[in-house]
């Protein structure tokens, strides 16, 4: 029998492809999943963390999150600095921040619990005194956004507004009257 | 020659004033001036991008272009965009930018070794910038130097100074870090340095010559020196003059930011606090200047001396 130079690698293809396509475990038949059928001990261990990861996904924004956002409040000092330093760009503190709070404020769009949690930092963001004022009227600005998905969360925006200090509410104001749906 | 030297190191300086961005800390007055905004055009929208530019600068270019070119806005939605841009779409912005930026050069590049018939200068060169558009210095150049031919190197030719909007950008290192939306922004924000509205004064001809700064800063809409009691008070980075560089970026970032369906939402916060920054430029009213009272954007450039 002549030597088969293609014998070796048609087999490692044909292995390859049958790990792709082998049945995953929860795929497999009752029977073939016996041998890791758990005991009731953990079957009920199982059943109450299952409950308990099931109320804590109504929010997926953790609290590892809302602190490295806190961190990123960008204070005023630091801003007059990098402006000092670069007069003629966005300050990158400005920009890190407004980069933190995205991927948030894309996960408060979606879930009302989420939006609710955020809503708290953004009032928090508004009102402190420290933070840059083009930052603040960004919270104020994205309280008002979301307020408008979430209709239960009107209040709580037009609270933050209210609160937040009239250099900031200016702000605010002035970029919406530079928008035409919103004159 | 000495009095060329002179000349192209005070020129250069002012097109620092047109420049955004700059990340330099020596604290030299002529840093100030510079003009540091990086605006590229994708190679695909007509810019040609120089022999030297990096690799990494070219990835951020074409990045930072092809989002101008498919970013998914509507300028209807924002006062003045198309008065602005022409349209309200971002195939308008592109048109906008292509008439206005001809050529990118990287970091790297030392602009004024690139002029011909003109001669080097003793100007720093910066730790690093956003980006510096010195199309209007290099008109300014070549005004002052008539009847001497002084043309630019790129791409190793020789192109014609015939006005400022020979659109000539150079980008850094500031610019090939920042994220896409604000590259955009910033390319935007650039490519109006081109433009000289009204065109030049004889007398500002004169005062460069003298080592003085041109006083008309509408020829390049140039920045100014924020004044007391703004919150950045005594720096270079405000307009004093309507329908500047900023105001172009405002507008163009307020459409990113409340319009883009295409945008990530980073890149639409980006823009947004891009614009309540960018907003707090102008030393006059915004909202004067929305409800027309310095007139409608000239967006022309003129090679006329008068």
């Amino acid at each position: 029998m002549k030597r088969n130079r293609y014998l070796l690698p048609g087999f490692i293809v044909v292995l390859l492809v049958g790990l792709f396509l082998y049945p995953k475990k929860d795929n497999l038949p009752v029977e073939d999943r016996q041998e890791e059928a758990p005991k009731a001990g953990v079957l009920q261990e199982h059943h109450e963390k299952s409950t308990e990861s099931a109320k804590t996904k109504t929010t997926s924004i953790s609290s590892r999150e809302i602190e490295v956002l806190r961190k990123a409040f960008p204070d005023s000092e630091t801003v007059r600095d990098e402006v000092a330093q670069n007069p003629h760009r966005t300050p990158r503190s400005l920009i890190e921040f407004a980069l933190t709070l995205g991927p948030l404020i894309d996960k408060a769009k979606k879930n009302l619990e989420d939006a609710s949690l955020l809503m708290n930092e953004l009032g928090s963001c508004s009102q402190d005194e420290t933070v840059a004022n083009s930052a603040r009227a960004l919270c104020v600005s994205n309280a008002e956004k979301l307020s408008k998905i979430h209709s239960s969360l009107k209040e709580n925006a037009e609270d933050i507004q209210m609160k937040a200090s009239s250099d900031v509410r200016e702000l605010v104001r002035k970029k919406n009257s530079l928008l035409k749906k919103r004159e | 020659m000495k009095r060329l030297n002179l000349l192209l190191a005070l020129l250069f300086s002012l097109a620092l004033l047109a420049s955004c961005g700059s990340s330099d800390d020596d604290g030299d007055g002529r840093q100030q001036q510079e003009e540091d905004q990086t605006t590229g055009a994708p190679g695909n929208a007509g810019a040609n991008y120089d022999s030297e530019i990096s690799p990494e600068e070219r990835d951020a270019l074409n990045e930072s272009t092809s989002a101008i070119n498919t970013y998914g806005i509507d300028g209807g939605q924002v006062r003045s965009f198309s008065q602005i841009f022409g349209g309200t779409r971002s195939a308008d912005v592109a048109r906008y930018f292509d008439e206005r930026v001809n050529y990118i050069i990287s970091e790297t590049t030392d602009v004024q070794s690139r002029l011909v018939e003109g001669e080097a200068s003793a100007l720093p060169t910066d730790n690093a910038i956003f980006a510096r558009n010195p199309s209007a210095s290099l008109w300014y150049v070549s005004k002052i130097n008539e009847p001497r031919d002084v043309r630019f190197e790129v791409n190793n030719s020789q192109v014609d100074i015939t006005s400022s909007r020979i659109g000539v950008m150079q980008i850094g290192d500031a610019f090939v870090d920042s994220e896409t939306a604000l590259q955009a922004a910033t390319l935007v924000h650039e490519a109006r340095h081109s433009d000289c509205t009204g065109g030049a004064l004889a007398s500002d001809l004169r005062r460069i010559e003298n080592g003085q700064a041109p006083s008309n800063l509408l020829c390049g809409h140039l920045h100014g020196e924020c004044p007391a009691g703004h919150v950045y008070e005594g720096t270079f980075g405000c307009d004093t003059r309507p329908w500047g560089a900023y105001i172009v970026d405002l507008v163009y970032s307020l459409a990113v930011s409340e319009t883009c369906a295409t945008c990530s939402e980073a890149d639409r916060q980006a823009a947004e606090i891009n614009a309540l920054d960018v907003i707090q430029r102008p030393t006059y009213d915004i909202e004067d200047l929305f409800n027309g009272e310095f007139g409608p954007p000239d967006m022309s450039s003129s090679t006329t001396v008068r």
